[in-house]
């Protein structure tokens, strides 16, 4: 089974997806490379572990980032509140003011979704997972997945919409 | 039938979502979700390239330089599973094995020190040895054979009495384990041993008793008595007593009637010698009622309770158990030691899986819940974070 995984090739596929993931909803830069830098380590550990027939190895690798991830958020929810994560973005010289507010806009709406519906956008649009793999990753069915990502860009994009 | 059908604008807005994250042409209806794929996707954080290309030397190393020393405790519990999986059941087969053996051990023992208890290893089925007297009981209350039957303990008004004389033959070494097979049977059968006498010695084992038996379960002791040991010779003696019994009972009745008679007539005397005269007969008549009431009762007696002679004979052989065992080891004890050995182990795994598969769902189940209690609290951090 795990002469499947080549976890350096996963590696190459997936870091910046994962890493982009955990940065959504972690809203922290470091935070984000300490949960992928772990994130790789247990799938490292658990190689072995890994069954095809249970999924790609994408979505085994996002299950393993997300319960990482979770747990990151669970010891910092003990320490301290989250933080807010809204970093100036000035538009430059260089930027068109139009795309400018959109990308605030975006991120603005970004910001203020739920926790659950930011970690969908993040892992549908950063991870590029399927529905499948999404609902592996949620333990879930693919379904409800569906449904979860449906809701969370309507409210994406209704947001989207308000603040532009 | 699925109970909420999906709705097609959903399902047409998923797919063009998935299409547009391909990075495919969408239609013009979901151009505004394509945007929202580039608009969100332009926020990606990127991963810093020097970070990144740390991370992919740890990955690339299979994380050797913090790996072993967090790896190693887990690979050591890995490694060690199985033999702590084996020392586990083991010690739950010992466990419930244990006892069970210890008891069943004690139980062998109480049985062969019990008088009359069952001969070691006593071959009786092959052999015609003797045979375990405890079984012999317990079997005797099984169907007796017809022909061994006595007489009717007597049609109403009958008085019968029964002897039989059984002769026994075993091995010279077991005659002493028949013998107390027989006194059990009697004790079984609430009789009593009349008399006994073992002479076992140099060259000679024999044994006689007198059983006595109440009449009702005469049968049932002579099934038990036969399954002891060969009978080699039975004879059956019934004598009715009715008719004896019924004079005796009449002159009892005669006598107490010129006692009683002779008693008022004594009263009445006048004379010194008339006196005289009347007592001494009724001295004889109190006599005669005396020995006929002695009579009586031993008509009674050997009409309720039936006699049993037991003549037990020494063949001079060797009895057909392990006291016969010349102390060699034969290809056939290696069978019997190897059969033992299987049986012992098929036993203990039978226990043994007893005892794990209730472990192992606990611990299917312990595994399960501690997933599941995980993954709750995980969830909870993420609604803890809005």
């Amino acid at each position: 089974m795990s002469s499947t995984l080549d976890l350096e090739a996963l590696f190459r596929d997936a870091a910046g997806d994962v890493y982009a993931y955990a940065r959504t909803l972690l809203r922290d830069d470091g935070a984000a490379e300490d949960v992928t830098a772990q994130a790789f380590e247990r799938a490292h550990r658990r190689r072995q572990r890994y069954d095809p027939r249970k999924g790609t190895p994408r979505a085994w690798l996002f299950t393993i980032a997300r319960n990482t991830a979770l747990d990151e958020l669970r010891r910092r929810s003990r320490t301290a509140a989250l933080t807010t994560d809204l970093p100036d973005d000035a538009p430059g010289f260089e930027d068109d003011i139009d795309d400018a507010v959109r990308r605030a806009a975006v991120r603005a709406a970004l910001a203020g979704l739920e926790p659950r519906e930011r970690e969908v956008i993040a892992l549908k649009f950063h991870g590029g997972l399927t529905n499948a793999e999404l609902a592996r990753a949620l333990g879930m069915s693919e379904s409800n997945a569906g449904t979860r990502v449906h809701r969370a860009v309507t409210k994406l994009r209704e947001a989207c919409h308000a603040l532009a | 039938m699925r109970l909420h059908e999906p709705d097609p604008a959903v399902e047409a807005e998923l797919a063009a979502l998935d299409a547009a994250l391909r990075g495919e042409a969408v239609e013009p209806d979901h151009a505004d979700l394509a945007a929202l794929v580039a608009d969100v996707r332009e926020q990606r954080p990127a991963l810093d390239p020097a970070f990144a290309a740390r991370l992919e030397e740890r990955v690339a190393s299979g994380f050797v330089e913090d790996g072993p020393a967090r790896e190693r405790p887990a690979r050591r519990w890995r490694a060690w599973r199985p033999a702590l999986a084996l020392a586990v059941v083991t010690c739950v087969a010992a466990v419930v094995v244990l006892p069970t053996v210890l008891v069943g051990e004690d139980e062998e023992r109480t049985v062969s020190e019990v008088p009359g208890g069952v001969a070691e290893g006593g071959g009786a089925e092959e052999g015609g040895a003797a045979a375990d007297p405890s079984r012999a009981i317990d079997e005797e209350a099984g169907p007796s054979p017809s022909d061994d039957s006595l007489p009717a303990p007597g049609a109403p008004g009958r008085a019968v009495e029964r002897i039989t004389g059984l002769t026994l033959t075993g091995p010279d070494a077991e005659v002493q384990t028949i013998t107390n097979g027989a006194i059990a049977v009697a004790d079984r059968v609430e009789g009593f041993v009349e008399t006994s006498t073992v002479d076992v010695g140099e060259g000679r084992a024999t044994a006689d008793l007198t059983l006595r038996v109440p009449v009702d379960r005469a049968d049932d002791a002579l099934a038990a008595l036969s399954r002891l040991a060969d009978v080699r010779e039975r004879t059956q003696q019934t004598t009715d007593l009715t008719e004896s019994l019924g004079s005796t009972q009449e002159r009892l009745e005669d006598a107490r009637a010129t006692r009683d008679g002779l008693r008022n007539a004594l009263e009445d005397a006048d004379s010194a010698e008339e006196v005289t005269d009347l007592r001494e007969r009724l001295e004889e008549a109190r006599a005669r009622v005396r020995t006929l009431g002695g009579e009586l009762a031993s008509f009674e007696e050997r009409t309720s309770l039936a006699t049993i002679d037991v003549e037990v004979r020494g063949t001079g052989g060797p009895p057909a158990t392990q006291d016969a065992d010349d102390g060699a080891w034969t290809l056939g004890d290696a069978l019997d030691d190897a059969l033992d050995v299987l049986r012992v182990a098929a036993g203990v795994a039978i226990v043994a899986l007893a005892a794990a598969v209730p472990l192992a769902v606990m611990l299917g189940l312990a595994v399960v819940t501690v997933g599941l209690a995980r993954r709750r609290v995980r969830e909870r951090a993420l609604d803890a974070a809005a």
